[in-house]
């Protein structure tokens, strides 16, 4: 009996292991279109260059089965907005006289890469050039990318590709690190290439980290193609076989919630674990600036006084500041309710 | 896995041609892409790293890519591109094949094309016809065959040419249309998806065209050349070849094109022809469309049926956005419970007759059948050659998406527990496959085979001397040392026994 | 003197011999010689026979939910 029904077992066996069959996936890529930082970068990788890249590799994702779908999103500085896929007016259609992509190209490709790249076309031709800051809307972006996949969940599975360039100074933290959670959760990954080779992005790595993506700076331009087809390829049919490029430190820090500096030593908050980059902070009120609680004035003056010495003790040793956190405590041990223990030395892990 | 079952037919066929005829095939930049499509993912994975890579790549340097225990796949990656010849190695560097890698870059950056995917008319057509009308028409065309093979009542029968295949691969017997009947292989075919009947037929086109002098390269540029065209839009027959016309004839009358008239020069691929080369999930979504045809069919006739009557009308309205909303999501319509009990929202007659093959049926509904699966059932199938995996992967194919979903979850559940699970993912409840599976092999419990015993030797040399001429020979099936016992089939006997005759002869 | 047999040889699990051998108790025609824990020879014009009834035996230890059913109207 055994040997018999070892045949028939066996062979389902192997045949379940092959169980990641070709599924249809969702890539849907952001591009920084920041043109202020694009302008920065064009003696090594014009905008224009980057597109091309890109356009190839989503041709190729599109190659590799033809339920793929992708869409794309330009992370703008006046708000994020679908490059595609994107309600074009007949009007518009009507007008548009350049053709981007040769006409007897696959369909299925032409189709795609003529309406996002007209459209991105047009968000730099009707656009004067910001006066002031332009300010980053990734986490908006994120969220439109989430939103999206969400929509098509049910019978594609996704992954996010961002291009980026800006650095991390204008960023949100929270919202970031609420659409990076909600993408864990959904097993979407986030690639993420850095484009500039002046800078990483502190959130981004966590980012990839946290949703088993590729985060890469490329700092040759010439080769991001090359770039584009192997580490920014890894499509969600192989992630398990592939062994995926990942960076050795990844930069862990948080931002503080009210300054959005990014933090070395910080304060965490025991109610609602919001990160502040100073003591000072609560102000007057002694009160918790996210969550409103009421904090130990004892308590916050001495963790006042022992960041004094912290500062005045890395000065004398020549390194920078213990990277520790202190928590304050709010104890409810004693009955007042606002009373608040000393903090415990161990810093919280973020 | 179905799926896959018709990768692994097309791939063999493919891996099989000459290298000759396969480099001629690379010369087509649509038939690239077509081929890149059916490949295993890491190979697709491996051709996309070198195409933009001027140099060649070191073969070691493939093997860093793949995690050591996901071994096995990347050497069956691997394989597949080579016995393609789209992969060269000298044993230490790799190359891939030119054409291939010059034409697929072609198609990726839209360079130098020409008319591989297909010349759209230019003109309007004063008969334009909707993908509606297209899928109607395709699915009318299939299921008429498809109802053909099991027997429907028919008021026309397919043409002779799809008479003359269906014979040809062995899936019907029989001289006259009114004859036929369907063979084992025909239950069998009638259980995998629409992609893969193609699939199959169209081999089998393939193996008949080479006796008939057609060129294959010519027959598969076409057809992976329909694979890539557009649904919906009509295409000139101006840069067909001769080959091709013949062809475009013959695959009119199983749906995959149309045309108005046979000296139109215009065509129209329909869904059956442009998911040629891809995927399960668009082919359940192309059979869906069919369903849908059925279904809106349906809905109208209730609608007309039911006016006055608001509750009816309210239903009716509902079932049509619900089906307009769903047209992906509802791409199976079996649900199965690990009590056995059966249901399937269906009321096309054709996969209630293919449910029928393996399920007791018990009570028929308007868009629901239901039924139980018992082992009686199963031994029917069985005994009528459909084994239990195609059984399950028929469950699994059409499986309803609710199915699906909670099987993902479960499993995703699972995973998060404990991610080092050895926990396979099973769409269908475990118990249910391994029961199917038990009742197959419940049919393979006995093993029997005619022949002869072969006993009461007098010493052990002429026991040890016949025994091994059995063995040598082949014909031995059992054997027993200490009893000096041994048997040999029916064909070996005669065999054995004259030689026997002579060994003892001469002993004496 | 060596001899040859006619017959059939079956290849079955322990368990299913034991069925076949007990099919045999009673008619005492159809297993020619008992050769080991999981072979028999049996008379080859009875295998269809044997099938049959192992396959009788056999369904009585599958619950069949259709019998229940027929019984209650």
């Amino acid at each position: 009996m055994d040997a018999i029904a070892d045949k028939t077992f066996k062979t389902d066996a192997n045949s379940s292991t092959s169980h990641n069959y070709d599924s249809p996936s969702l890539l849907t890529v952001i591009i920084d279109t920041n043109p202020v930082i694009w302008e920065q970068l064009e003696p090594t990788l014009s905008f224009k260059a980057m597109l091309e890249s890109l356009t190839v590799s989503i041709n190729s994702h599109l190659a590799l089965n033809n339920a793929n779908e992708v869409a794309v999103i330009a992370n703008h500085y006046e708000g994020a907005q679908f490059l595609y896929p994107c309600h074009v007016s007949r009007e518009d259609e009507e007008n548009q006289q350049v053709n981007f992509v040769k006409t007897d190209m696959y369909r299925q490709f032409r189709i795609i890469d003529d309406s996002f790249l007209s459209q991105a076309f047009k968000l730099f031709k009707d656009d004067t050039p910001p006066t002031t800051q332009p300010k980053n809307f990734l986490s908006a972006s994120l969220s439109l990318a989430l939103a999206y996949i969400n929509k098509k969940q049910s019978h594609l599975k996704s992954r996010i590709l961002i291009m980026n360039v800006t650095p991390d100074t204008h960023l949100q933290y929270i919202p970031i690190m609420n659409s990076i959670f909600a993408a864990e959760k959904n097993h979407i990954p986030i690639d993420v290439a850095q484009l500039s080779p002046h800078y990483n992005s502190t959130f981004l790595q966590q980012a990839s980290d946290a949703t088993h993506g590729v985060y890469l700076q490329i700092k040759t331009h010439t080769a991001l193609i090359q770039y584009m087809m192997t580490v920014f390829f890894i499509d969600l049919s192989i992630r398990d076989s592939v062994i995926i490029p990942g960076i050795k430190e990844i930069d862990f820090r948080a931002a503080c919630y009210v300054t959005g500096d990014i933090v070395d030593v910080g304060f965490v908050c025991s109610v609602c674990l919001c990160i502040l980059s100073d003591v000072s902070l609560v102000g007057k009120e002694r009160r918790c600036p996210v969550c409103d609680v009421q904090f130990d004035v004892n308590v916050l003056r001495k963790l006042a006084d022992r960041k004094f010495a912290a500062l005045i003790g890395s000065g004398a040793n020549g390194e920078s500041g213990a990277v520790k956190k202190r928590k304050l405590i709010n104890g409810q041990s004693n009955g007042t309710g606002t009373t608040a223990t000393s903090a415990t030395a161990s810093p919280m892990p973020l | 896995m179905a799926s896959n079952l018709f990768k692994l037919t097309v791939n063999d066929y493919l891996e099989g041609l000459p290298e000759a005829t396969q480099s001629k095939l690379y010369q087509s930049p649509a038939t690239c892409l077509a081929i890149f499509r059916l490949l295993p993912n890491l190979a697709k994975f491996y051709i996309m790293t070198m195409i933009f890579n001027e140099k060649p790549v070191r073969l070691l340097d493939l093997d860093t890519w793949v995690k050591p225990q996901k071994r096995a796949e990347q050497v069956e990656g691997i394989r597949s591109i080579k016995s393609l010849h789209i992969l060269k190695d000298n044993g230490e560097v790799a190359v891939l094949n030119p054409k291939f890698r010059e034409n697929l870059k072609n198609v990726l950056t839209g360079v130098d094309i020409g008319v591989s995917f297909g010349a759209p008319c230019e003109t309007e057509d004063s008969n334009k016809v909707d993908i509606s009308f297209l899928d109607t028409y395709a699915s009318n065309k299939w299921e008429t065959i498809l109802h053909f093979m099991v027997g429907t009542e028919l008021n026309e029968f397919p043409s002779k040419g799809v008479l003359h295949l269906l014979r040809h691969s062995g899936l019907m017997t029989g001289g006259t249309p009114k004859a036929m009947v369907i063979t084992n292989e025909g239950f069998q075919f009638l259980l995998q998806d629409v992609n893969a009947q193609i699939w199959t037929l169209l081999l089998q086109y393939l193996r008949m065209a080479e006796s008939l002098q057609m060129d294959p390269v010519d027959v598969l540029n076409f057809i992976f050349m329909l694979g890539s065209l557009e649904l919906g839009k009509d295409y000139s027959t101006s840069v067909l070849s001769e080959t091709q016309l013949n062809l475009l004839r013959d695959l009119k009358d199983y749906g995959l094109i149309y045309q108005r008239k046979d000296s139109s020069k215009r065509f129209y691929p329909t869904r059956l022809a442009t998911t040629l080369t891809s995927d399960a999930t668009t082919l359940k979504s192309a059979s869906t469309a069919m369903s849908q045809v059925i279904k809106s069919a349906t809905t109208t006739t209730t609608t007309s049926s039911n006016k006055g009557n608001t509750s009816g009308s309210q239903e009716s309205s509902s079932t049509a956005v619900s089906a307009a909303s769903s047209t992906i999501e509802n791409a199976g319509s079996i649900i199965i419970e690990t009590n056995f009990k059966l249901y399937a929202y269906t009321n096309s007659p054709l996969q209630i007759a293919i449910l029928n093959l393996f399920v007791h049926l018990k009570s028929r509904f308007a868009n629901l059948v239901t039924g139980q699966i018992t082992r009686e059932s199963v031994r029917k199938a069985l005994l009528n050659g459909i084994t239990a995996e195609q059984m399950i992967a028929y469950l699994e194919t059409h499986a309803h998406p609710q199915l699906r979903k909670t099987a993902e979850e479960v499993y995703q559940k699972k995973i998060q527990y404990d991610a080092n699970t050895n926990e396979k993912f099973h769409l269908i409840q475990p118990n249910i496959t391994d029961q199917i599976k038990l009742w197959q092999l419940e049919l393979d419990r006995i093993l029997t085979w005619d022949g002869y015993l072969f006993t009461d030797f007098s010493n052990e040399e002429e026991y040890q001397v016949l025994q091994s001429y059995a063995e040598e020979i082949g014909v031995m099936l059992w054997c027993d040392h200490n009893k000096r016992k041994f048997f040999v089939t029916k064909e070996g006997n005669a065999q054995v026994i004259a030689y026997a005759n002579r060994k003892l002869r001469k002993g004496k | 003197m060596t001899r040859a047999i006619k017959g059939a040889l079956v290849e079955c699990d322990a368990s299913i011999r034991a069925l076949i051998v007990r099919i045999d108790s009673e008619r005492h025609d159809v297993v020619i010689q008992e050769l080991d824990e999981t072979h028999l020879l049996i008379d080859s014009n009875k295998v269809d026979f044997v099938k049959a009834e192992l396959n009788r035996l056999l369904s009585k230890n599958t619950y069949n939910p259709l019998d229940d059913e027929e019984i209650q109207p």
